[in-house]
């Protein structure tokens, strides 16, 4: 049992080693400011459905959840607040058996995925780009559809600690905001949505504002003119070098030369 | 901080919440801070095939990070109002 449910853990990202000192508690980190809030004895722990650690000491800190199992040498667990995406307090005797902290966990699948794609997106882009195939595509669609699983459930022996524990987990989860700073910048506004937003003088200014812009843009690219004069004193400047594979068509040398002149 | 404006005027209300990983939870909006971690009370949970233990959950704190969306109750929010503060928002004011 503790195998799976180390392994489980594992796969959630749990850390299933953390740093205990002689009498099994714990060993907080001073520079990160870790304080312990609440200890709580005779709480079990249960991963998904029935996986359980079997009974432990629940500690909850300012920046972890830190289970140790009462048994020597027993498991321990512990999970970081940002991790923890929802917790609740679970207590339909018809659901389970005992009132408990229910967590769900971050699977990280979601963010993985994400960036999978994102990933292939730009390799397929720069592939097409380079003309070349051997693109080497990874199929990361396997998708563990083990649903649920990414759930904790702590089971206080003395019911009525339920609610404190609760109200710490929220208290500490509200310390530890995700580092990466979310929000504002990640609202993108359509352009239309904002243009439709200013009245119809502002409008008119910025419209005005980015032809004149754009005009400017036209005059100052010309990457003609300057292609010219850059092979003026040197006409196989821009040429394929001998020993190149070329073909590639003058009209692409050409760009590539004016972009590199501008 | 223009949501978490808007959040706190809608404590009390009833409120859906979608989080990233496909939960759904309705209840009574208790508290929201400024990362918009949300408490809900007497909460139900729309996907309750997916989620089972769920079922018994009555009060829950979600963290702000996971949100998706907040469905709000059309009958809370002012639209017009809304709409002007976004614009502000949008405009950098």
């Amino acid at each position: 049992m503790a195998a799976r449910l180390l392994t489980a853990a594992r796969r959630l990202d749990i850390d299933t080693q953390p740093e205990l000192n002689e009498s099994r508690e714990p060993v907080l980190d001073a520079d990160d400011e870790e304080e312990l809030r609440s200890k709580c004895a005779d709480v079990e722990l249960v991963m998904g459905d029935d996986l359980s650690g079997g009974p432990g000491v629940l500690h909850l800190t300012t920046r972890r959840v830190v289970w140790v199992s009462s048994s020597p040498g027993g498991p321990c667990l512990a999970l970081r607040y940002p991790q923890i995406v929802m917790h609740a307090i679970s207590s339909d005797p018809s659901a389970y058996a005992r009132p408990c902290l229910y967590l769900q966990l971050d699977e990280g699948d979601g963010d993985v995925i994400m960036g999978g794609m994102a990933g292939g997106g730009a390799a397929a882009g720069a592939n097409g780009d380079a003309g070349a195939g051997g693109e080497d595509e990874e199929e990361e669609g396997e998708g563990e559809e083990e649903e649920g699983s990414a759930e904790v459930r702590l089971v206080p022996t003395d019911a009525t600690q339920v609610g404190d524990l609760f109200k710490v987990l929220c208290d500490c989860a509200a310390l530890n905001p995700d580092s990466e700073v979310e929000g504002e910048g990640d609202f993108f506004f359509d352009e239309a949505e904002v243009m439709a937003g200013l009245d119809p003088s502002t409008r008119a200014a910025v419209i005005a504002e980015r032809l004149e812009g754009g005009m400017d843009l036209g005059e100052g690219e010309d990457g003609g003119e300057d292609l010219q004069e850059l092979m003026g004193d040197d006409p196989g400047r821009f040429e394929d070098e001998d020993d190149e594979e070329g073909g590639e068509g003058e009209e692409e040398e050409g760009e590539e030369g004016a972009g590199q002149a501008s | 901080m223009l949501f978490f404006s808007l959040f706190k005027t809608l404590v009390g209300k009833e409120v859906t919440v979608e989080l990233k990983n496909d939960l759904c939870i309705s209840g009574a909006l208790h508290s929201v801070d400024q990362y918009l971690n949300i408490k809900l009370t007497n909460t139900r949970v729309h996907n309750e095939q997916k989620y089972p233990h769920m079922m018994s959950v009555r009060n829950c704190f979600i963290r702000g990070s996971v949100v998706r969306y907040v469905h709000l109750p059309p009958g809370a929010v002012d639209v017009e109002v809304l709409h002007d503060a976004t614009r502000r928002e949008a405009r950098g004011g």
